[in-house]
């Protein structure tokens, strides 16, 4: 049996021993797979090959000690000498080392984390294959609601059913949603993330139950069963992990099912449109206790599996034809995409920049490293020639400037280990929740070996580049030769290089700029209410307890009280959905006086249902007219108030006081006009949106409020007292999401932040490396031109002059990097637009400033290389040619 | 030259010693495990023997090539006289040390 990998592994045994070597692992792996399998014997056969090459090092470098000396003392010697030599430039070594930790520690996070999120298929047997399917209205495009769904809108149930009975293209098709529901078990009331589900969602993906079995087809639909399965995680709190668990039942929403099966530790699963739900604590079929069934309740992704995941025109066409009915293709169409595409969205455009730009930047810095030590080959001139004359053979000098080289390079890939695993930790605990990231995520061992190995080849054949060059004979002479050859050859390149560096740094530099300067202008945002000390929470009441709308009412009523009774809440109301809070819907409604056909689109807004006195909680200014109170309730007129988008949308000259709007067979008179809020994103435009009173209309069935307090004292500490006051009215409630308003806020704005954080990282990162660069490039024409310096010296040429001169020798290099960035900036911001609020894509500061940082980055580095003239004695720099 | 032998190379000749004719990297390996429970990888081996075949104490030949090495040929070893000297030589040196050592009782740990 032929070990894995053999042909190129037996290659890293010294070739002297290697058939025999060889042979024998070949022979005992062949056992070892006989006696403990495969999975036991590769990992001894590549500890087997690792100790070999070991040993050819360690033979290697005993040989190349040369004969009859004493072997591992001169190793110790080496290293003694490599810390001698590190010690007598320690600038040099910091450079080295730093420039490799940065390109390793940035490439290996970066790298790891796109990894993650992009290359990571979903995890599915054959999940090339998984598409999901929207349907598509083409009518909404341009709509200032519903136009950003008009191509990602959910199936109804029964279009699904259609779709399933009707298609020919795809393997398989499932439909799922997401919900929270409560769970109304011994313990705490909780609210959980139950996930609804065709009977066919589990066999689609591949999944095996841990324990008991996944739905059968006959228990969804309008004959659903009431079944659920359990997520791992809960079953293990729950149920103490016992198999017991199967045939017990739990209650959602007061309704008892049977629990038919437990889903295995690793099942992730996640809504693609819904962003609320990452993960699921219990399933159950769609059917009538899990979600609507008629068909234009559009309520249900899908998931589907297509041969060889080809998604070819004409499955499309199949898709839109059954979806869309007589109206396809106008009117009703359908869109299929990747599964993977579909969760990595937005997320994908980004990262793909970024990992283009940090393979740029490890290239960069293995140049710069590159370049350090080429600098300092005339500086060991003289050191190296001392050594040789003394009796130190070529291999000896060889392998102590490996050595150096090595210990350098070492250093640089311990800090480059520290900035990776710092750097994981930082962009997973600032990336958005969407991108789903594990919070224990290790580095990714493959590019972290492949950046530590190119960082050590580098340094390695770059620290033994003046040795390399060395014949027998005349030493100091080939040295000098041999560095004024890699001096003068490499320059012109070297320069190159450097501005190139400054052109990527300055394209950074520039976006980090503009995408900083448009998030403090977002963060500047009024969103229309204060959130400064405002504080919410969800309630949910059972429907089964709390039946109808009066007894609700009166609970609402009776909370608001109790919680405003608590010291230091100032303001108490409640809102079916809160801004920001990534919920909500809206509705059409009718003009009265101006009702439009029921062939034409209606009116329409989003509609909030809120308790009385909310706009006061929150701050939103009334503009005329007169807020909802606590007598707008069942028996009064029904009444409702507008925002101010909402008038100027449909009464664009005029009050629209007193003007009626007709909606679910019902005639509201609007009796105020409010101040806009901003809904869910900071930059868009307000939407238009009416208030009713909750007392007299309730958007659904669910009886689910957000409760706000506006409070005196800091609002985190009051979440043990707003339990207590809610449990005094109902111990069986959940109290979910306790949370400053302001967090909400925060989360709304996360993905800005997180792509300004890493551009802004990434800029910094540059700008050092290109500060780096200057560095090796002034250092290394000073060294060149020692001998002319010494000769201006002393004819009378101050530092300060010969310092000018050097530096401005290395202006026009930096002037091409700068002008190339200039331009490279104001392209590629062309790109960045779509992201940037507030702040011209040529906005002039920020383009001055990022050219201004980066000139004096490049002026402090080039005079920290440059002081050195300032030491040049005129005498022994003449003498030492 | 009269270099000492390492523990390891110790280790090795006397597998090679106890194996007779069949002594040859998996062998040796093993023998060693085995006997002296020290876990040695085949490269280790190799640079034992080639030590020890430098000094004269084994020599070696080759055999045919065979299927389950991949159609490679074997290495195997014997002790050479001056490599049982050795042996004998390592052995009497060891004896002397430990004649009228007196250690602590043995320890047993569970």
């Amino acid at each position: 049996m032929r070990p894995p990998l053999e042909r190129w592994l037996v290659r890293l045994i010294a070739p002297a021993d290697r058939e025999f070597i060889a042979g024998d692992l070949a022979e005992e792996y062949g056992r070892r797979v006989e006696s403990d399998g495969r999975r036991a014997a590769a990992p001894w056969y590549a500890r087997e090959i690792a100790a070999a090459l070991g040993q050819r090092i360690l033979a290697a470098l005993r040989d190349a000690g040369g004969a009859g000396r004493p072997r591992i003392a001169s190793i110790g010697q080496d290293l003694r000498f490599a810390g001698r030599a590190i010690r007598r430039a320690p600038g040099h070594a910091v450079l080295v080392a730093a420039t490799l930790a940065l390109g390793i520690g940035a490439t290996t996070a970066v790298f790891t984390v796109v990894d993650r999120v992009l290359l990571r298929p979903p995890p599915f047997p054959d999940p090339h294959e998984l598409v999901t399917v929207w349907s598509t209205y083409p009518g909404w495009r341009g709509h200032d609601v519903l136009g950003p769904f008009w191509d990602r809108i959910p199936f109804s149930w029964p279009e699904y059913v259609d779709w399933r009975e009707g298609q020919t293209s795809f393997l398989g098709v499932a439909a799922y949603d997401g919900r929270r529901m409560t769970l109304t078990e011994s313990g705490m009331p909780a609210l959980l993330d139950v996930g609804v589900a065709s009977a066919s969602l589990f066999p689609l993906l591949g999944v095996e139950p841990e324990l008991g079995r996944t739905f059968a087809p006959d228990e969804e639909g309008q004959g659903a069963k009431r079944v659920a399965l359990l997520g791992h995680a809960i079953w293990r709190d729950r149920w103490a992990g016992s198999p017991e668990a199967i045939g017990s039942t739990i209650r959602l929403e007061g309704t008892a099912f049977t629990v038919i099966g437990v889903l295995p530790e690793r099942f992730r699963f996640r809504t693609v449109g819904d962003s609320r739900f990452t993960s699921f604590d219990v399933w159950i079929p769609i059917g009538p206790d899990g979600g609507p069934l008629n068909r234009d309740s559009h309520a249900y992704e899908t998931i589907a599996r297509l041969p060889d995941g080809a998604i070819e025109p004409a499955v499309v066409e199949e898709t839109g034809r059954i979806v869309g009915g007589e109206s396809y293709p106008e009117r009703r169409g359908a869109r299929v995409v990747a599964r993977h595409d579909e969760e990595v969205g937005e997320a994908r455009e980004p990262l793909v920049l970024l990992f283009a730009a940090v393979g740029l930047l490890m290239t960069i810095a293995c140049v710069n490293v590159a370049a350090l030590f080429l600098g300092r080959v005339l500086a060991r001139r003289g050191e190296l020639a001392t050594r040789a004359a003394l009796g130190a053979g070529r291999w000896r000098i060889l392998r102590q400037l490996s050595i150096e080289a090595l210990v350098l390079g070492g250093l640089g890939v311990a800090g480059g280990l520290a900035l990776g695993y710092g750097g994981v930790r930082v962009l997973v605990a600032r990336a958005p929740a969407a991108l789903d990231l594990p919070p224990a995520l290790g580095l990714d061992l493959r590019v972290l070996g492949f950046s530590v190995a190119l960082g050590l080849v580098t340094s390695l054949v770059f620290g033994l580049a003046p040795a390399a060059l060395l014949r027998r004979g005349d030493l100091d002479g080939q040295l000098r030769r041999a560095s004024g050859r890699l001096l003068s050859g490499g320059r012109r390149f070297q320069r190159g290089l450097v501005a190139a560096q400054f052109g990527l740094s300055l394209l950074l530099l520039v976006g980090a700029g503009l995408l900083g300067r448009s998030l403090a202008a977002e963060l500047a945002i009024d969103p229309g209410f204060e959130t400064g000390t405002l504080l919410s929470f969800d309630l949910a009441l059972q429907p089964d307890a709390y039946p109808t709308n009066a007894v609700r009412s009166t609970f609402f009523t009776a909370a608001v009280e109790r919680l405003g009774a608590i010291p230091g809440v100032e303001d108490v109301s409640g809102i079916t959905s809160l801004p920001f809070s990534g919920t909500g819907g809206s509705s059409s409604f009718q003009i009265v006086g101006r009702e439009v056909p029921e062939s034409r689109k209606k009116p329409e807004a989003l509609r909030r249902s809120v308790l009385p006195g909310f706009h006061e909680t929150l701050g939103i200014e009334l503009l005329r007219g007169r807020p909802l109170l606590a007598s707008d309730r069942d028996g009064a007129a029904d009444a409702v108030v507008i925002s101010r988008a909402m008038e100027e949308r449909f009464w664009p000259d005029g009050d629209a006081i007193g003007e009626r709007i007709e909606r679910d067979g019902r005639i509201w008179e609007i009796v105020g006009v409010v101040e806009d809020v901003l809904d869910d994103d900071l930059v868009g435009e307000p939407k238009p949106t009416f208030y009713t009173p909750f007392h007299q209309d309730e958007v659904g069935n669910r009886a689910r409020l957000t409760l706000v307090l506006r409070t005196a004292t800091p609002p985190d500490r009051l979440a043990p007292q707003i339990r207590a006051a809610i449990w005094e009215l109902d111990g069986s409630l959940p109290i979910e999401n306790v949370e400053e308003v302001q967090s909400l806020l925060d989360r709304a704005t996360a993905p800005e932040r997180y792509r300004t954080m890493l551009v802004g990282l990434f800029a910094i990162l540059a700008t050092s490396l290109a500060s780096v660069g200057i560095f090796g490039v002034t250092t290394r024409t000073l060294v060149q031109r020692t001998r002319e310096m010494g000769i201006r010296a002393a004819l009378g040429a101050g530092p300060g002059r010969l310092i000018v001169q050097v530096v401005g020798g290395e202006a026009p290099a930096l002037a091409a990097g700068v002008a190339v960035g200039l331009g490279a900036a104001i392209f590629v911001s062309r790109a960045l637009a779509p992201f940037l609020y507030g702040v011209p894509r040529l906005d002039p500061l920020t383009y001055v400033a990022a050219v201004a940082i980066l000139a004096a980055a490049g002026l402090a580095a080039a005079l920290i290389a440059a002081r050195r003239v300032v030491w040049l004695d005129p005498a022994r720099v003449l003498r030492a040619d | 030259m009269n270099e000492p032998i390492n523990d390891v190379e110790y280790l090795v000749l006397l597998a090679v010693a106890r194996l007779d004719d069949d002594a040859y990297g998996v062998t040796i390996r093993e023998e060693i495990e085995r006997r002296a429970a020290r876990s040695v990888s085949v490269a280790a081996v190799y640079a034992a023997l080639g030590r020890l075949e430098e000094r004269r104490l084994l020599a070696h030949h080759l055999t045919d090539p065979t299927p389950e090495r991949g159609g490679r040929r074997k290495k195997v070893f014997r002790v050479t006289g001056p490599g049982g000297d050795a042996l004998r030589a390592t052995r009497e040196g060891l004896d002397r040390m430990w004649e009228g050592v007196e250690l602590p009782e043995e320890r047993r740990s569970a």
